[in-house]
């Protein structure tokens, strides 16, 4: 589904369909498309209202070869990423409202139209400009806060969530990167060093899978909605803290929780908010995992063109960012920030 | 071939310049972001070609210490990678960090020299 034109049509009948009244839709424009999923903004004018609103499609995952270690990546998406928005809004996690969730007859594919929530997303600008200050001195605050009733939710809400825990996770991205057969030393001692230190035996809870800047629509004194849930999955608590504060999701920030905050900070607001007790060293072995991880989509992305014979410049890029998490990662084991 | 009136990495900064002064202002949304990270890409290309052999050359002569073998790179990473995976060397050997870490250092000086200074 690309151009505004060919959308327009349907999205209007399904905003009919769904929000039952009579309504006009203008404004369309794509905000982001990627290879996983595309999000357009819209306003529908129902009677004298005008309501912003978003539409999120997911793309159809491309055909995958029989074993391909892509098909076991947990992807939550249409009816199942609107549950778990709506769950985590219900357990007081800033979400977006759920507005409908698209059906075949809307001709749309898979996805769902939500509430805009107006705000920042991009992290250059939250952690540079005036405005952002008052966010800046809370954001460890409310991330704890956020992350801890998150993962008080219960899983049995949510059957479609994947057991996704530290061991089945390394074992995932390893396969992923083998499949690659492009030997990577730093890769290698990175996964074994994840295989020897990330916790045999962990808490289970329902984790965001991709919680940092970027995915944080922030107003200038709080995070107003947490999206892209794509990556919900059941896993250790520790990880979604930890990915927080990888080095690459703090956006040339100085310190580690999202480039504002040390991570003291993080676990003590997470403590306070009802969640357990995560010490430095727990957060850490995530975080250096986190960097492994990083590493190898990017090695993925910088191959993806031989996997589905198109080339862009962004899959260029992105390859040629894997050193970035494997120096992070060195540094780690070498005991620096 | 002939000797080139300019060197590869010249040409590529000529047209780098010329994208980005002429060309990508006039742009907007998706081209503009498109063209902005090729003008970076080109900027990396040249970087590989000033720097690449003589980095590449360290490696393997490393590779060949830290391994007590020959072969082309691709043939000694293949090694290394294997001997870390089946434990054929040490994780905390510090001949293996010190190795790993000044080649994720060389390959940054290419890919992104920005990341080393911070």
């Amino acid at each position: 589904m690309g151009l505004a034109e060919d959308l327009a049509p349907r999205l209007r009948a399904a905003v009919r369909r769904h929000l039952g009244a009579p309504v006009e839709i203008d404004d369309l424009k794509r905000l982001t498309g990627g290879a996983t999923k595309a999000t357009w903004s819209f306003a529908a004018r129902i009677g004298a209202d005008r309501v912003p609103l978003i539409l999120q499609l997911a793309s159809p995952r491309p055909a995958l070869a029989p074993g391909d270690p892509l098909a076991e990546l947990p992807r939550v998406v249409g009816a199942e990423d609107a549950a778990m928005m709506t769950a985590a809004a219900e357990a007081g996690v800033p979400a977006p409202p759920v507005r409908a969730i698209l059906t075949p007859e809307d001709g749309l594919g898979v996805g769902c139209i939500m509430d805009f929530v107006a705000g920042e997303t991009i992290a250059r600008r939250i952690l540079r400009e005036a405005e952002f200050a008052p966010l800046r001195q809370r954001f460890a605050e409310q991330c704890g806060g956020i992350l801890a009733r998150l993962h008080r939710l219960a899983p049995a809400g949510l059957p479609f969530l994947r057991p996704f825990g530290a061991a089945a996770q390394v074992a995932h991205y390893r396969r992923a990167y083998e499949a690659l057969d492009h030997p990577q030393p730093t890769i290698e001692l990175g996964l074994r060093w994840a295989e020897n230190h990330l916790p045999q035996r962990h808490a289970t809870a329902v984790l965001h899978g991709d919680f940092r800047l970027g995915n944080l629509i922030c107003g200038g004194a709080a995070i107003r909605a947490v999206i892209d849930w794509e990556l919900a999955a059941l896993g250790d608590p520790a990880q979604d803290l930890g990915w927080l504060c990888v080095k690459t999701w703090r956006f040339g920030g100085a310190l580690p929780v999202g480039g504002m905050a040390p991570r003291e900070a993080l676990l003590a607001a997470y403590r306070a908010a009802g969640g357990a007790a995560i010490d430095l060293a727990q957060l850490r072995v995530w975080e250096a995992f986190g960097s492994i991880k990083w590493a190898i989509m990017c090695l993925m992305k910088g191959r993806e063109h031989r996997r589905t014979g198109r080339a862009t410049v962004e899959q260029m890029a992105i390859g040629r960012r894997m050193e970035e998490p494997l120096f992070d990662f060195l540094q780690l084991l070498a005991g620096e920030d | 071939m002939p000797m080139p009136l300019a060197p590869a990495p010249d040409v590529l900064a000529t047209i780098r310049d010329y994208l980005e002064t002429e060309i990508l202002p006039a742009l907007r949304d998706d081209k503009w972001f498109n063209v902005k990270i090729a003008i970076n890409l080109l900027a990396t290309i040249e970087r590989e070609l000033r720097l690449g052999p003589e980095a590449d050359e360290h490696e393997r002569a490393r590779l060949t210490t830290l391994l007590g073998a020959a072969g082309t790179l691709e043939e000694l990473n293949r090694a290394l990678a294997l001997a870390i995976r089946e434990s054929g060397i040490a994780l905390d050997d510090p001949r293996l960090l010190d190795h790993l870490r000044e080649t994720t250092a060389d390959a940054l000086r290419i890919n992104n020299p920005q990341w080393l200074v911070r």
